[in-house]
């Protein structure tokens, strides 16, 4: 499940990065056309992986209101992060991995 | 415009509506009727399927019939978004702040009843439920034991009793500290917030005609919304907040609603489904006639419960029934067992399963005969359209266990909300200006905005702080628990419309924090499960119900000072503008 949540808001995040003003708000200048390329190919990839991750487990139609249900709670994460302070949006995957490895 | 123009427009716009409300409806009955009569499937499915489909046509002929009434096709969805969406935007932002809370609604009814402690049940529950009715509920036609499950773990038996005054439903629930059943405070818990968010608490069904109103206004101005959205992907992680005004407003809207696309898509479209016979009951009027129980028989294998003989009996054992629904659904999927006319010949049992670990709400049982213990009847399996409207309906209310689901669904709310808030505000900035003082109707819907956005949630808080300040033994406590409702809410509208608007926003802003904060404050010092104890008590439920109240206090409390903050902004770069001119 938590797995699910991470690779979602990493899809979203490279998604978001793909794009000139997204990108500026985080690094200086804007992606060239190959890294926007690749970064668009990670954050579908990294959707789609989620999607499969999530709907593999014991019963498929929790698994796709789960993965519906993150979209929503990473999107509104990251846009909030890139609104308030923007470089926040690429530390969220890593608190999020010390505050699942705390927990386990 | 000129008044002669002025009423010219607005005799269009009328007959336009009225046109695509009548006319629309009229075709998406005929629509249904004409689909139950010709689809080659069972005629229960059949009218189930035409009166599922005729919402979507209905949605679709407003669309059509707007495509081009102000110009361009996007000019004119714009149009109709902004209008639908503000027709009866206070109606569906009160609607989804309760149904909102309803993701909840066993939860609150547990946190509201604080005299049984449900962390555990005993291992015989059925039995200990039964034995409880056999010495409470004797002469009682209707009893049932609600079995624990993975969502809400508490037991509990119901039975109706006879009085003067008519029939009245009684229920105890059983208090793991003191290993009994335990009668908890009179109170209607989330069933009343529920149930609001679908009948506003009216008589008959004026409250369900509005909600469905609003309910496909909403449909509307969702569809047209998506069409009117100029940069959707473009702008999909867009909030300018700290631009403010309109700007930041819009970008709020648009992000709530689009990132919760598919929840506000699904909730509005089903929730027109669970009730649909309310809205559209023409398929199965012409295919049923006034035989609506045919209907429910075919589609879910409903029956009548036999009237008593009059004979006394005893109650059989309830094993076979029990060892049966278990072999069916698996052995911990027993949900609810009914027991109908105990202690006479005619007596029934009937069980439900659980929805703990599906989506699908659909209508299995078993139902025995009460006096043999015999097995009658098995309802397991059912037809294409049903199945589907089991999926539908069950995404709608969710009562599956999964508590990551539920919370995240709970946020989907809470999204839904804000988009229905920043709407309206929305409407109101969008024609704020300095130049004209405002008409009639923008001061209008101004008030109704505060009264609703803050006026929603206060009335909850009181809701909840009336359970713990109601005296226990008042009689009717339930009724005065929801009169709380309605006089806080009602206070909230006379204070939105005395005050000055900016003045009203950051009163009630702070109002609803200070409810919100106290809801666990008094709750910790009128029960002895307040926050500390559960925390030691590892009480889950309470302290989450305490956090979550804590958390909306913080955000009331952090808005306004947010408008407080940009008001003062707003002050200071006028006057220092004015310094520079002068």
């Amino acid at each position: 499940m938590s797995l699910v949540a991470l690779c979602v808001y990493g899809g979203l995040l490279g998604l978001s990065l793909a794009m000139d003003k997204h990108y500026r708000q985080i690094f200086a200048g804007v992606p060239t056309r190959s890294s926007k390329v690749v970064l668009k190919s990670i954050g579908w990839i990294l959707l789609v992986a989620a999607l499969v991750l999530s709907v593999s487990g014991a019963v498929w139609s929790f698994g796709l209101l789960a993965w519906f249900g993150w979209l929503l709670a990473a999107g509104l994460c990251l846009v909030l992060c890139l609104a308030t302070v923007p470089r926040v949006a690429l530390l969220v995957p890593v608190l999020g991995v010390v505050f699942m490895a705390t927990l386990a | 415009m000129s008044e002669r123009a002025e009423a010219a427009y607005r005799w269009s716009v009328a007959r336009r509506a009225a046109v695509v409300i009548v006319g629309g409806y009229v075709a998406a009955a005929l629509f249904a009727i004409a689909l139950a009569l010709l689809l080659p499937v069972p005629r229960a499915d059949a009218v189930l399927f035409g009166t599922i489909f005729s919402f979507v046509i209905y949605a679709g002929i407003a669309i059509w019939a707007y495509a081009r009434a102000r110009g361009g096709f996007r000019k004119s969805m714009a149009w109709l978004h902004t209008w639908t969406g503000l027709l009866l935007g206070w109606v569906l932002y009160a609607v989804f702040v309760t149904g909102t809370a309803a993701y909840y609604r066993n939860e609150i009814t547990l946190w509201m009843s604080p005299e049984a402690q449900t962390t555990s049940a005993p291992s015989d529950a059925l039995d200990r439920g039964i034995a409880e009715l056999q010495t409470r509920a004797q002469g009682s036609d209707r009893w049932s034991v609600s079995l624990p499950d993975e969502r809400d773990p508490s037991l509990s038996i119901q039975w109706r009793e006879r009085t003067g005054q008519g029939p009245i439903n009684r229920t105890m629930t059983w208090d793991a500290s003191t290993a009994q059943f335990v009668n908890t405070r009179d109170t209607e818990g989330g069933a009343f917030l529920y149930r609001f968010h679908y009948n506003l608490h009216l008589p008959d069904s004026y409250g369900e005609w509005i909600v469905g109103v609003a309910t496909m206004l909403m449909f509307v101005a969702i569809i047209s919304g998506i069409v009117t959205h100029r940069r959707f992907f473009k702008d999909f992680f867009v909030m300018r907040a700290k631009k403010g005004g309109q700007r930041g407003w819009l970008d709020a809207h648009n992000v709530t609603s689009v990132l919760a696309l598919p929840f506000h898509l699904m909730i509005t479209f089903t929730g027109l489904l669970t009730l649909m016979f309310v809205y559209m009951p023409w398929a199965q009027q012409v295919v049923y006639g006034e035989d609506t129980k045919a209907f429910s028989a075919e589609a879910f294998g409903n029956a009548d419960v036999p009237k008593t003989s009059g004979e006394a009996a005893t109650v059989a054992s309830t094993a076979t029934v029990v060892a049966t629904s278990r072999d069916t659904w698996g052995s911990d999927r027993v949900g609810r067992i009914m027991i109908n006319n105990a202690g006479d010949a005619a007596a029934t049992f009937e069980t439900r399963p659980n929805y703990a670990g599906q989506v699908s709400l659909d209508h299995r049982k078993v139902i025995a005969n009460g006096t043999t213990g015999e097995v009658v009847r098995n309802v397991d399996g059912f037809g294409p359209a049903v199945a589907t409207r089991g999926v539908l309906i069950g995404l709608h209310v969710a009562r599956f266990a999964q508590p990551t689901i539920r919370a995240l669904f709970f946020l989907c709310g809470l999204t839904g909300c804000a988009m229905v808030a920043t709407g309206l505000v929305l409407w109101s900035l969008k024609r704020r200006d300095s130049r004209h003082a405002p008409t009639f109707g923008e001061r209008l819907v101004e008030k109704l905005n505060i009264a609703t956005i803050l006026g929603a949630p206060i009335a909850v808080a009181a809701y909840f702080l009336a359970n713990r300040l109601v005296s226990a033994d008042l009689p009717t406590r339930a009724d005065w628990e929801i009169r709380w409702f309605f006089i806080a809410w009602a206070a909230s509208v006379l204070h939105a419309f005395v005050r000055a608007s900016s003045h009203a926003w950051r009163e009630q802003l702070l109002a609803a924090a200070a409810l919100f904060l106290a809801v666990p404050m008094v709750s910790s010092l009128t029960t002895d499960r307040g926050l500390p104890q559960s925390l030691a008590r590892g009480d889950g439920l309470f302290v989450a119900f305490d956090i979550i109240q804590l958390c909306l206090a913080s955000l009331f409390a952090l808005t306004a000072v947010y408008l407080w903050r940009r008001e003062r902004g707003v002050s200071t770069s006028v006057s220092a503008l004015a310094r520079e001119q002068a």
